[in-house]
């Protein structure tokens, strides 16, 4: 059976995978949104997603490991590596301590900050593709807008999961940020390139770009919003 | 000489595990045994601290057999000996001052 999904957090991911072995159906591939998977007995397996340090392959020791561990590698997707086990009493788990589990979620933020870069970069040449009389390029730009602003969603969602845990390691969660936020300073920045191309170009690609511009400010002053409550310190 | 920073109770145990030659399912054995259950190392908890540990130069592959059949096996270096000493004193000195709450009549 094959099923699409797009995914953008891991631990929806890891729920929904385990959701449909408890269902009878384990996960045995995966590949740009599809998902393959084959009959088993109901919640006979139970799976976890893993971040890679490197794009191409898994390194031995590591396979090793999870083969001694009673974990079979299941396949691996970008930086993703899928893995299962053979359900049992103990819940599994791959990161049993806070400091280890902080370390993952800021590799996975880390990951998702450069995917969103290099979105916005994508995003912009693409309105220049546009600008440059190439009129499918419109229909491609809100589908860009939608995946940033998925991924910043994911990135604000793992900076709370982050914040929890530096919590429960004595850590304080929110050291006072200097500075603006990234995400609104982008917006900014896109909102002075679509006011001075504004004449220049054919109206809806201005118009796009002041959407996407207005949509990356509120996202930032969200982020922000600290900043309205200073008493909360 | 880097500021002593203190150990997490992972990398503690971890170190302690391969004070002999021990590889991965070793260790997380071994620690769960000492800590009576206490502590079962995660996979991925593992595989991250023994990376961290031997870039430290706080463990080492020991001589890995030509059989492909044999794992690979990991010892703690010298330095990785000195980085767990130096944890133990601070440890007993840290025991040693918490004798002094019996003084609190709580």
């Amino acid at each position: 059976m094959i099923k699409f999904r797009l995914c953008y957090h891991k631990d929806d991911d890891i729920a929904w995978l385990n959701q449909l072995a408890q269902e009878g159906y384990a996960m045995t591939g995966f590949f740009a949104g599809f998902w393959h998977f084959d009959s088993c007995a109901p919640g006979e397996y139970e799976y976890q997603i893993d971040l890679s340090d490197r794009l191409l392959g898994v390194s031995n020791d590591y396979l090793e490991l999870m083969r001694d561990t009673g974990i079979e590698y299941v396949g691996k997707f970008g930086f993703w590596i899928f893995l299962r086990k053979k359900k049992s009493d103990e819940p599994f788990t791959l990161y049993s301590d806070v400091e280890s589990k902080l370390a993952h979620y800021q590799k996975i933020r880390f990951l998702f900050k450069i995917a969103t870069i290099v979105e916005l970069i994508c995003f912009l040449l693409e309105t220049l593709v546009a600008a440059n009389g190439i009129r499918f390029a419109y229909y491609v730009l809100p589908v860009f807008l939608i995946i940033i602003l998925a991924m910043l969603n994911t990135i604000t969602r793992t900076d709370a999961i982050i914040a929890t845990l530096k919590e429960q390691n004595g850590e304080p969660a929110n050291p006072r940020r200097r500075g603006a936020d990234p995400v609104l300073l982008t917006g900014l920045l896109t909102n002075c390139a679509a006011l001075l191309i504004k004449d220049t170009v054919p109206h809806p690609i201005g118009l796009m770009l002041q959407i996407a511009a207005l949509l990356l400010m509120l996202v930032g002053i969200y982020r922000s919003r600290q900043i309205f409550r200073p008493w909360d310190e | 000489m880097e500021k002593n920073i203190p150990l997490t109770e992972s990398l503690f145990y971890i170190l302690l595990a391969v004070r002999k030659p021990n590889h991965g399912y070793g260790i997380i054995q071994e620690v769960s045994a000492l800590t009576g259950g206490r502590v079962v190392l995660g996979a991925g908890t593992l595989y991250g601290a023994i990376q961290a540990l031997v870039k430290k130069q706080w463990i080492a592959i020991y001589s890995e057999d030509t059989d492909s059949r044999k794992k690979k096996e990991y010892l703690i270096t010298k330095a990785g000996a000195e980085a767990f000493r130096a944890e133990k004193a601070r440890l007993e000195e840290l025991l040693r001052n918490a004798a002094l709450m019996e003084e609190n009549r709580f």
